[in-house]
């Protein structure tokens, strides 16, 4: 290729032909060609091709002293030396975009998965460890210090995971491994930089062959997100876990565990990398547990970062129905629909917003089985918040025994949570209100969004919960500044819950491509779909057309 | 199949920026050179790497011989070089202006980078530029042109914003070292070999 650059005559004459008897000793010049994600040299073409079949075995290594294997080698090294340092990764206008910058508690997190084999990262709730993993994981990648990392969330995760990995690092291809056995098959052996899966999952698809499918390659990285989900050594799942071939063990929880010390003992046990035919970790006790767990922890609290913390942060919290609620969700939008096209020109709004109505509370409970996906997430989190020493609000539109605060109520009880409904007399009111501010282990308030969506003075409470969405950004706030006010001494984190391939998430996806909407500020709190979308909006939520008049 | 990028065409859009590195071999009279080819983000491209030894040292005048091996060894990593930069750097402390004003007819921009305040050469053009510090950038640098800069609205210009911005100006040089490092060894001297003809740079995948 000369089309760019020519070599000039010698401007002195004397130089080129007098040089020429001094024979200069020219190497051959070598190239590497180093670009795009094709890991370690080598198109991921060639390595799905390279993949194991059914009867198991080792990917193919390439042949130890041929020419072609020492270049191969001589590149995998210069992709590895020659990528940009580390700042330059992490900095907002530095080699990779980021959504947001990063605060200095993260970066300091993202550091330190990088620098470690192993590590728990313990943070309290709120702030980012997903983000935090995923980061290190984009990065361990581009650095060609990682191929392929094995993510293991809740089953209700996933499409979180899903969602966070496609901010936060978006060229990253990522094989979600859920579903029925067939597609888990397939799943399995898509290439891919992150494969995320359930714990279910993977007790369904860890088998005795070392060619079963979580077995059959070392991950880079293996990663458990709520880790507390192995913390009895007994459970199949915790033994599994600590049996899948890793180079870098990752455990992600907001559970403080200094207290229970046998939870921790199975804990330590995952993080450790460790090889099929090694032996298998040996448990620690006693103070070697306290001192390997204070080596391999890193916690951070909300009150340790509150200067780096904005003062109300945000988290869109996507859910997978579970199989009877989405069953049941399922029948109740195909009816529905039925119902709509069965009236034909006479179908109006209030016909639709009827079926909205429905399907947004099914999302918040099964009305066969009472299973909820959002109850199961929010569970989680208050077990989390109520050993953290925090307290939350949580909001639903609907006050009713099946869908709503009297749901919930029953349903949390074991956090014996305060209820503040519009049903209260005031003198109730205010008892319940005195009761959240004053009692430490009242960690709960369930408020219906009409009652206690303005005016109270709720400070006690930094997280707040958005069970169900009315997508009123005037109300939304209102009911966000009950904790989020002045005399609040730590940031508030705000929950948004929305169920995934549902009702929910088709609106919240027109809304955003209505941003101007968002910016309204209207002073009706109640639920004004009707005042957001338009007609075609509306039915086209369900494939229908308006009927014209 | 390759993984897209975000951006990707944008990516494609600005190409590659050339940083070439030559350098003292360890042995009296030996170079070893790179050009490392990078896109907007910093991210590696491609890597030419040779080395030239020049036998009866004594009997070159000290800059002839170093501008005769920059020479020898940059064309042949531009033989090689499966791509062109739309931009190509340089150090000014390695490399001498006649390189690229003389030695070489170059259809990119090139520039020796240099301190700030660094006067330019007969047949360069001085621009000051800031190499942006939040990424690992050193601050304030200089472009010495070979020739006039490239105007406002060449492709150079807005691959040279987004290196800059991203404080990628002078890094790569260092990365570039290190590849060399280990391509040849730390200071390990030129290799011995058999043939004593110029031999033109093969391209090695």
């Amino acid at each position: 290729m000369t089309s760019w650059w020519r070599e000039r005559p010698s401007a002195d004459g004397l130089g080129q032909a007098a040089l020429l008897p001094l024979r200069p000793k020219l190497d051959a010049a070598g190239v590497a060609r180093l670009e795009g994600l094709a890991l370690f040299g080598e198109p991921w073409e060639q390595r799905r091709r390279r993949e194991p079949d059914e009867d198991g075995g080792e990917f193919p290594q390439p042949p130890a002293v041929s020419p072609g294997a020492l270049a191969e080698s001589l590149a995998r090294r210069l992709a590895a030396v020659l990528q940009p340092p580390l700042a330059s990764w992490l900095a907002s206008s530095g080699a990779l975009d980021w959504p947001h910058p990063f605060p200095a508690y993260q970066r300091d997190g993202i550091l330190t998965l990088l620098a470690r084999e192993a590590l728990l990262l313990a943070d309290d709730m709120g702030l980012g460890k997903s983000v935090q993993a995923l980061a290190a994981l984009r990065i361990l990648v581009h650095q060609r210090r990682a191929e392929a990392a094995l993510l293991v969330v809740p089953a209700g995760l996933i499409a979180q995971w899903r969602r966070m990995a496609r901010a936060w690092a978006p060229e990253l291809r990522l094989s979600a491994v859920h579903g029925a056995p067939a597609d888990r098959a397939w799943q399995w052996r898509a290439p891919a930089h992150l494969y995320l899966t359930s714990y279910d999952t993977l007790r369904a698809d860890f088998g005795e062959h070392p060619s079963s499918p979580p077995r059959r390659r070392t991950w880079d990285v293996v990663l458990l997100d709520e880790a507390q989900r192995i913390k009895n050594p007994d459970a199949e799942v915790s033994r599994l876990c600590k049996r899948l071939p890793r180079r870098r063990a990752w455990a992600l929880t907001g559970t403080p565990l200094e207290n229970r010390l046998d939870d921790l003992a199975s804990l330590l046990e995952f993080l450790a990398p460790w090889q099929e035919g090694e032996p298998p970790p040996r448990p620690v006790a006693g103070m070697a547990l306290l001192a390997r767990h204070a080596a391999l922890q890193l916690r951070r609290k909300k009150t340790d970062v509150l200067p780096q913390l904005p003062p109300k942060q945000v988290v869109e919290v996507t859910l997978e129905l579970g199989p009877a609620q989405r069953a049941s969700y399922e029948r109740a939008e195909r009816e529905g629909v039925a119902w709509l096209r069965g009236l034909g020109a006479a179908a109006e709004l209030p016909h639709v917003l009827e079926l909205v109505t429905r399907l947004k509370q099914i999302c918040n409970f099964c009305p066969a089985t009472g299973e909820s996906a959002k109850l199961a997430d929010l569970d989680d989190r208050l077990e989390t918040l109520a050993a953290e020493g925090h307290k939350a609000l949580v909001f639903s539109q609907y006050v009713d025994e099946r869908f709503g605060v009297g749901a919930l109520r029953r349903a949390l009880a074991r956090f014996r949570p305060l209820a503040y409904t519009g049903e209260l007399a005031p003198a109730e009111r205010e008892e319940v209100l005195a009761t959240f501010a004053r009692h430490d282990d009242r960690r709960a308030l369930l408020l219906s969004l009409r009652a206690g969506g303005h005016g109270l003075n709720l400070q006690q409470a930094s997280y707040v919960f958005h069970f169900d969405r009315w997508w009123n950004p005037a109300a939304e706030r209102q009911a966000e500044d009950r904790a989020h006010r002045l005399g609040q001494q730590a940031p508030v984190t705000v929950y948004k819950y929305l169920c995934a391939a549902t009702v929910e998430e088709r609106i919240d996806a027109v809304l955003r491509g209505k941003q101007a909407l968002f910016d309204q500020v209207v002073d009706d709190v109640s639920l004004d779909l009707a005042g957001q979308l338009t007609p075609a909006d509306l039915f086209g939520l369900f494939g229908l057309e308006p009927p014209y008049r | 199949m390759a993984i897209p990028f975000r951006d990707a065409a944008e990516l494609e859009r600005l190409g590659a920026a050339g940083f070439l590195r030559v350098r003292p071999d360890g042995v009296e009279g030996a170079w070893r050179a790179a050009l490392f080819l990078t896109n907007a983000r910093g991210e590696p491209l491609d890597f030419a790497y040779n080395r030239i030894r020049l036998p009866q040292r004594f009997l070159w005048r000290a800059p002839d011989a170093a501008a005769y091996a920059a020479r020898r060894l940059a064309a042949s990593l531009f033989e090689v070089c499966p791509r062109a930069p739309v931009l190509l750097l340089a150090l000014a402390q390695e490399t001498a202006p006649a390189l690229f004003t003389r030695e070489l007819d170059l259809a990119v921009p090139a520039a020796r980078l240099a301190g700030a305040g660094t006067p330019p050469a007969a047949g360069e053009d001085a621009e000051d530029v800031t190499d942006a510090e939040e990424g690992g950038g050193v601050g304030a640098l200089r472009l010495l042109w070979a020739g006039r800069a490239p105007p406002a609205e060449h492709a150079a210009r807005l691959l040279l914003l987004q290196l800059s911005q991203r404080g990628l100006l002078a890094e790569p040089f260092d990365r570039a070292e290190a590849g060399l490092v280990e391509v040849y060894g730390l200071l390990g001297g030129a290799g011995e070999g058999d043939d004593d003809e110029l031999v033109a740079g093969a391209p090695e995948r």
